[in-house]
């Protein structure tokens, strides 16, 4: 919130038997001390303050509840008051409303003055849009990061050649790389395969489509290219996924003959960006879940194999192994009577039964 | 680009002013140089649908032309005067 005051006001008051208002309790009455009905005002001020009850409180109220004043002779010149409220995050997010309010040249006389005044602010709107810019953000700061910066350069480019715009169109991709890069050394071991499901599905770009976008192509497929190297179950999702936003892209293409070539290129960025992001958080997701579904069987592996390992050491069966794990039993304490003296599960019952 | 709409039809307005005022008499020497603007930018890169802006002002005068004229005395005056603006979905 902000107020500035640039005017040269002189306001004179009075009263008649020469006390100030505060000093005249028997005529003016206070919001604190006014009981009954209160006065029209008061009543007005009321009905003001209830209008909206319905919606949400608000989240700042500034309110001068009752202003009376006997006789003023008030001049004002240039009196300017701004009121805003403003938000911004980055460059991805600006917000930014305001009152101006601007009083030329007033000269007035008024007598039995009782005013209100009441100002409220609701910053719902902001919070719920901050708030999604900033999970944005959290999940994929890089690219977000990236995004904004290249649509800046789009939009900058307006106006200039295709090529150039399409260079600001490779940097959406080349960001988009960049972030696919850090998600993390798992990851690039699960996402090594975006390269070639990405450049193969961003080569067919090229056919249809002016030399511009045979730039989005290389750009996605070089950039996308250096993610990692290896294979893995989830990184087929995610080439699909690249492959389908530069689908989108190439029907964008063709569907917009005679339409200004800024215009596509800046649409393409954008469907290029937001796709890729999502095929990121979705190659992350399926990277995630690829990488425990490997370690829990890595886990079962080598705990078979400890078994195996211990069952060799007590020359006992896999089975004997188990029911002695069941029942307790120690197993060194239990005489084989398979080949080569190889403990049982007869073994291991008749050690249990005290035989 | 801000939307006109009286103050009144803002729905939950991020900036709501209201003032009351009853005065017994009221007399301007000159007729008052007044303006009120609602003002403002609303942009978000990270969403395809940009916000717009909506709002404006409005009063309701008993006994007060809406063009006063200098020198004449105006009695028993009541004023009501609102300004509201807020951020808006394109299809609001």
């Amino acid at each position: 919130m902000a107020q500035r005051n640039t005017n040269r006001n002189r306001n004179k008051a009075s009263s008649r038997n020469g006390r100030s208002a505060s000093q005249k309790p028997e005529r003016y009455r206070f919001a604190h001390n006014v009981g009954g009905e209160g006065t029209v005002p008061e009543q007005e001020y009321l009905e003001y303050s209830q209008n909206g009850a319905e919606l949400e409180e608000p989240d700042l109220v500034l309110n001068v509840p009752v202003v009376k004043v006997d006789s003023i002779h008030l001049e004002l010149e240039d009196l300017d008051a701004h009121v805003a409220v403003k938000a911004q995050v980055l460059d991805l997010l600006k917000l930014n409303v305001g009152i101006d309010l601007h009083l030329g040249k007033v000269r007035v006389d008024v007598k039995g003055v009782e005013a209100q005044a009441l100002l409220k602010a609701r910053l719902d709107y902001v919070a719920a849009s901050i708030d999604r810019v900033l999970t944005a953000l959290d999940r994929n700061p890089e690219l977000l990061e990236s995004v904004g910066s290249a649509l800046e350069d789009v939009g900058w480019g307006a106006g200039h050649t295709v090529a150039e715009s399409g260079e600001a169109v490779e940097d959406v991709v080349e960001g988009t790389g960049s972030a696919l890069r850090h998600l993390g050394p798992g990851a690039s071991d699960a996402v090594s395969q975006v390269g070639e499901g990405a450049g193969q599905a961003v080569g067919d770009v090229g056919e249809g489509a002016g030399q511009a976008v045979q730039q989005i192509g290389q750009g996605a497929g070089q950039a996308v290219g250096d993610v990692g190297a290896g294979a893995g179950q989830a990184v087929g999702d995610v080439g699909e996924g690249a492959g389908d936003a530069v689908g989108e892209i190439d029907q964008i293409v063709a569907g917009m003959g005679g339409v200004e070539p800024q215009t596509v290129a800046k649409q393409a960025a954008r469907t290029t960006a937001r796709q890729l992001g999502e095929t990121a958080s979705e190659g992350a997701r399926l990277t995630a879940k690829a990488l425990g579904a490997a370690a829990q069987r890595k886990a079962r592996e080598l705990k078979q194999q400890r078994r195996e390992h211990k069952a060799d050491k007590l020359n006992a069966t896999e089975k004997a192994m188990q029911l002695a794990d069941e029942l307790d039993v120690d197993l060194h304490e239990v005489e084989g009577t398979g080949a080569d003296g190889r403990i049982t599960v007869n073994d291991v019952r008749q050690a249990r039964n005290g035989g | 680009m801000v939307r006109k709409r009286h103050p009144d039809r803002v729905e939950a307005p991020a900036l709501d002013i209201q003032v009351t005022a009853k005065a017994d008499s009221v007399r301007f020497e000159d007729a008052p140089e007044t303006d009120v603007e609602i003002t403002g930018e609303a942009e978000d890169r990270t969403s395809e649908e940009q916000p717009e802006i909506e709002g404006g002002s409005a009063s309701e005068r008993e006994n007060l032309p809406d063009e006063v004229e200098p020198g004449v005395t105006y009695r028993d005056v009541r004023v009501r005067w609102r300004a509201a603006a807020r951020f808006a979905d394109p299809d609001d």
